[in-house]
């Protein structure tokens, strides 16, 4: 195996509130590869966003807690100042956020908003920067990048401004893309080409991608690697095969699907798994002190749920890297 | 564009045609014959005639009206009911001074409001965000004219650094005139600044915690151009349609401002109009003012479609 | 949904923007705030939500006066307000001499303790004409701004209720008024109805009507297609019973905290109004007026000017901080702020 470009190790983050710490990542672990995908997958409010803005420090300072360790190409990422975690935003870690109206900066023309991209990481003549940045609008797709480059968000549709989005990712030529929820706001077709998109550019400069979303379905067509969170924390991982072939965890088998869910009398096929299973996520203020899934499983195993936090443990007759936080995996998966 | 641009335009020439019969009906609402009331005892028989004939107040109202409004287009504001002297005369020579002092008040008013409003929205609940808030509320609530006194009393009285009143034109002196500014300048812009303040402060707020803004940050950028090119680039477009609007209250506060020290501008001239009955020279200075306040919000609300390019497509969409 | 349905939709989208923008430039009021936390939403949220659900019961006028009691400076503006009532009210008992008792001789006298303010140049006691002052102040700032509050709410209401042609023409001309600063056209009015206390209070009530109209006709628009209005209108009910059994009540929050502010600039402008001679004539203890007379003894009675000013400022604030503290409240975006809670959304 490879040597992972970028080392993530038992990441916690905390957010400070009126009514105490917020823990909304807790002890989170993975690793990027170069070249392959990993996909993070959990609902609105899991960490999973958190968690990777977390690493570049762009969490609001006073607000987060951020502890454990981020390897980036044999740096430390965690308790950087500003001013050294820059040069590896953008250059080193890109990130392509979920809505791309409010992500660039709708007073000035993508054109500008690619060029700062590119003259962030050295000096650069403009006109250089500008034939820069129209290149890069022709890679990731845009017809006539020349006048493009003039226009002002607004003016583009959804799925050109996650094009911009994308080429303002690229211009710092990072080693690890983050593309976060980077397809929910746009319509199938759209998601589909940019799907395509990130995963030519990923093929062509060996990049690593870290895919957060919520959408299963995205992430059995990209995915080497895939990780569920819930509450904060990994509720269980493997390999995109393996998750979807043998779901251990119930709150992954609830979210594909594999298991009826209570109290939905719906034919598995029309049900949207997230938002049928009951209940809500607990308060990241006041975790239980068990296993965080307890008060929604439908399993509802015993005590020891309720009190005590399953490890995350690989799986017998899986490969060392499927591993699941479950007392209770089921026989023979 | 071209169809807000025209919607604004026609929209400010309805106001604008509203507001000149309003200006135009205060000569007439006056009880009592005005240019009597502004000869008084003075003036013979055949000037008030003459004055009469000339303000053409023997003429049906519609008439009388559209007589006045065609000459006021020409730059003709009639003559004053007190001294006969063209009223258009009589304004233009106190421009300058109104121009110069409602000017520098903007100047005082952004200079308190940009810094401490941006400070403040860095640091919330700082003591700089306290000391923002305080202020701001007291600079709202303290009464300028007030403020003016006491300033006197202090600069110009105990430490005598500073004139306690008048105007120097900037040719005659340029130093003397910056003297002179000072004062009122401060005084006429503390309370806009004070509005300032906040409106910068809840904009900067809101600009940071935009999408765009990590977006610059997650590129790489460097913290002083994320704050300069997508913090306050993009909030202080909207201080500028406030800046217009501050524009009637600082307006206000420079009337009040001439009189405290003795400033030869509109304001004081429009107080001693009232005080000499003087009403055609009250209605020109009074039709000045709203003039300027629409023409300088048409120009703003224009500016702003161009500074922030989404503006003229979303009203457009929105009507 | 008609096209005339989501056409206004989209109309009350543009419209808290501007209004807050106009709203900047009068005294009184501006737009809205924004709070650093609550951009991240967490799980947390929710359960604060169901929380808050439960004490909807709870009338909201009492949960009003709850979160004010709470709010130090609302308690603090409230006291000192209360106190200048109480020398309103009863200035002629708590003042130690009368606004007009002269002491010849003691012309000019600094601050002692017999003359806590000193004496002006008529030798009457400062202390004694600030604490009558009181009662001018507020009555002429409560009297004008009671006929904005009247005048501009009703306008406010047609425009808002009808819509269309008299909505145009009304704010229009609300639009003409607003075109005058505040202090000039107050100056004009009073140049037609001649000086004088009463003419003041018409004076600063129209120059404030045009604020009312517009904060009453956006909040009118917001609850005119509100499900239970619709209701009404349905089963039959006049316009008239609508909007003042209905529309009315729940278009008042932002009323109030502009009645609160619009009388902190109402007390403002009537202090200006009397400092530069149109408005309170003498011997009256106005403040204003005072002060203007203060101004010419600046060099030698310091005192004739500060404590009069003082007394505007203190009033003024008070009136100004109260009703921050009552946007606090009442405004539901600033209420979720205040508790740090998401409730609004």
């Amino acid at each position: 195996m490879t040597e992972p470009v970028l080392s993530v190790r038992d990441l916690n983050v905390g957010f400070r509130t009126s009514r105490g710490l917020a823990h909304v990542v807790n002890g989170i672990s993975y690793d990027v590869q170069p070249g392959e995908t990993l996909a993070i997958v959990g609902e609105s409010g899991s960490g999973k966003s958190v968690g990777t803005l977390a690493l570049l420090g762009l969490l609001p300072p006073g607000v987060a807690k951020v502890s454990g360790s981020a390897v980036f190409a044999g740096e430390e990422l965690i308790g950087r100042s500003e001013e050294k975690l820059r040069p590896i935003r953008g250059a080193g870690i890109g990130m392509v956020f979920q809505d791309p109206m409010t992500s660039l900066n709708p007073v000035l023309t993508v054109g500008r908003q690619i060029v700062e991209a590119v003259r962030a990481h050295g000096p650069m003549p403009k006109a250089a920067a500008r034939a820069r940045a129209e290149e890069l609008l022709a890679e990731v797709g845009i017809p006539d990048p020349r006048s493009r480059a003039d226009a002002f968000p607004h003016q583009l549709s959804g799925g050109m401004r996650q094009r911009v989005m994308i080429a303002i990712a690229l211009a710092g030529d990072p080693k690890v893309l983050i593309a976060d929820e980077a397809t929910t706001a746009l319509d199938v077709t759209v998601q589909a080409q940019i799907i395509e998109l990130i995963g030519r550019l990923q093929s062509e400069h060996s990049t690593g991608v870290i895919w957060i979303t919520h959408d299963l379905g995205v992430v059995a067509g990209i995915a080497d690697h895939v990780l569920v969170m819930y509450a904060g924390r990994c509720v269980e991982e493997g390999s995109v095969d393996e998750l979807f072939d043998r779901p251990v965890h119930p709150y992954t088998r609830g979210l594909l699907g594999s298991m009826p869910l209570v109290d939905d009398p719906r034919p598995a096929r029309e049900r949207d798994p997230l938002s049928t299973m009951p209940g809500l996520p607990p308060d990241p203020v006041r975790l239980p002190p068990g296993c965080s899934f307890y008060p929604r499983c439908t399993i509802r195993a015993d005590e020891r749920c309720r009190t005590e936090v399953p490890p995350l443990v690989p799986i017998a007759g899986s490969s060392d890297r499927h591993r699941a936080a479950t007392f209770y995996a089921p026989e023979g998966v | 564009m071209t169809g807000y641009v025209i919607r604004r335009l026609v929209q400010s020439v309805i106001v604008l045609i509203g507001v000149s019969i309003l200006v135009f009906a205060i000569v007439h609402l006056v009880p009592g014959d005005p240019i009597r009331l502004a000869l008084g005892t003075r003036g013979t028989e055949e000037t008030y005639q003459a004055m009469r004939e000339r303000a053409g107040l023997d003429e049906p109202l519609v008439v009388q009206y559209f007589q006045w409004i065609g000459s006021a287009l020409t730059g003709d504001l009639g003559v004053s009911f007190r001294t006969g002297q063209p009223v258009a005369n009589m304004i233009s020579e106190r421009v300058p001074a109104t121009l110069s002092l409602a000017a520098a008040a903007i100047v005082v008013a952004l200079l308190i409001a940009v810094p401490l409003g941006t400070l403040s929205a860095l640091k919330p609940r700082s003591p700089v965000d306290w000391f923002a808030t305080v202020s701001s509320q007291a600079g709202l609530s303290i009464p300028d004219f007030w403020m003016g006194i006491m300033f006197i009393l202090l600069f110009a009285g105990t430490l005598g650094w500073l004139p306690s009143g008048g105007y120097v034109g900037f040719t005659e002196d340029p130093v003397q005139w910056a003297r002179h500014l000072i004062m009122p300048a401060v005084t006429a812009g503390v309370a806009s600044g004070s509005i300032m303040t906040r409106f910068v402060r809840s904009s900067v707020l809101e600009a940071l915690g935009q999408d765009y803004v990590r977006t610059a940050r997650a590129k790489g950028m460097r913290a002083r151009d994320v704050m300069t090119w997508h913090v306050l680039r993009n909030a202080l477009v909207p201080l500028v349609t406030v800046g217009g609007v501050q524009l009637a209250y600082l307006l206000s506060g420079v009337v009040i401002v001439e009189i405290v020290f003795a400033w030869p501008g509109l304001g004081q001239m429009a107080l001693q109009a009232v005080e000499a009955r003087d009403y055609s020279l009250l209605q020109g200075t009074v039709l000045l003012f709203a003039v300027i306040f629409l023409v300088v919000n048409l120009v703003v609300d224009l500016l702003y479609a161009k500074l922030d390019p989404r503006i003229s497509y979303e009203q457009g969409a929105a009507r | 949904m008609t096209s005339e349905g989501s056409e206004r939709r989209s109309e009350e989208r543009v419209e808290p923007f501007a209004e807050g923008a106009r709203r900047q430039a009068r005294p009184g009021g501006e737009g809205g705030e924004v709070t650093s936390e609550g951009s991240i939403q967490t799980a947390g949220d929710t359960a604060d939500t169901v929380a808050i659900m439960g004490e909807k019961h709870r009338s909201r006028w009492v949960e009003t006066l709850v979160l004010l009691v709470r709010n130090p400076m609302a308690v603090a503006s409230s006291l000192v307000l209360l106190v200048l009532v109480i020398v309103g009210v009863f200035g002629d008992v708590l003042a130690p001499y009368g606004y007009n008792e002269q002491f010849v001789g003691d012309q000019l006298e600094s601050p002692s303790g017999s003359h806590w303010f000193g004496t002006d140049d008529f030798g009457r006691d400062v202390f004694s004409r600030v604490l009558l002052g009181a009662e001018v102040s507020l009555r002429v700032g409560a009297v004008a701004v009671g006929i904005s509050l009247v005048a501009g709410v009703l306008i406010g209401l047609l425009a808002g209720y009808y819509g269309r042609w008299i909505d145009d023409a009304l704010m229009r001309f609300m639009d003409m008024l607003f075109a005058f600063p505040a202090l000039l056209m107050a100056i004009a009015v009073l140049a037609i109805l001649g000086r004088g206390e009463t003419n003041a209070m018409v004076a600063i009530g129209i120059v404030y009507t045009p604020i009312f109209a517009r904060v009453t006709r956006a909040s009118v628009l917001t609850v005119r297609e509100e499900v239970f209005i619709r209701a009404s209108r349905a089963s039959g009910a006049g316009d008239f019973r609508i909007i003042f059994r209905h529309v009315l009540p729940n278009a008042a929050p932002p009323i109030i905290v502009q009645t609160t502010i619009s009388l902190a600039f109402a007390i403002l402008s009537e202090a200006a109004l009397s400092f530069i001679g149109l408005g309170t004539q003498p011997p009256d203890p106005s403040w204003g007026r005072m002060l203007s007379e203060g101004r010419g003894f600046i060099e030698q009675a310091w005192w004739m000017a500060l404590f009069p000013g003082l007394a505007i400022f203190v009033t003024v604030l008070a009136f100004n901080v109260l009703g921050d503290a009552l946007r606090d409240v009442l405004d539901p975006r600033q209420r979720s702020a205040l508790s740090g809670k998401g409730a609004a959304r």
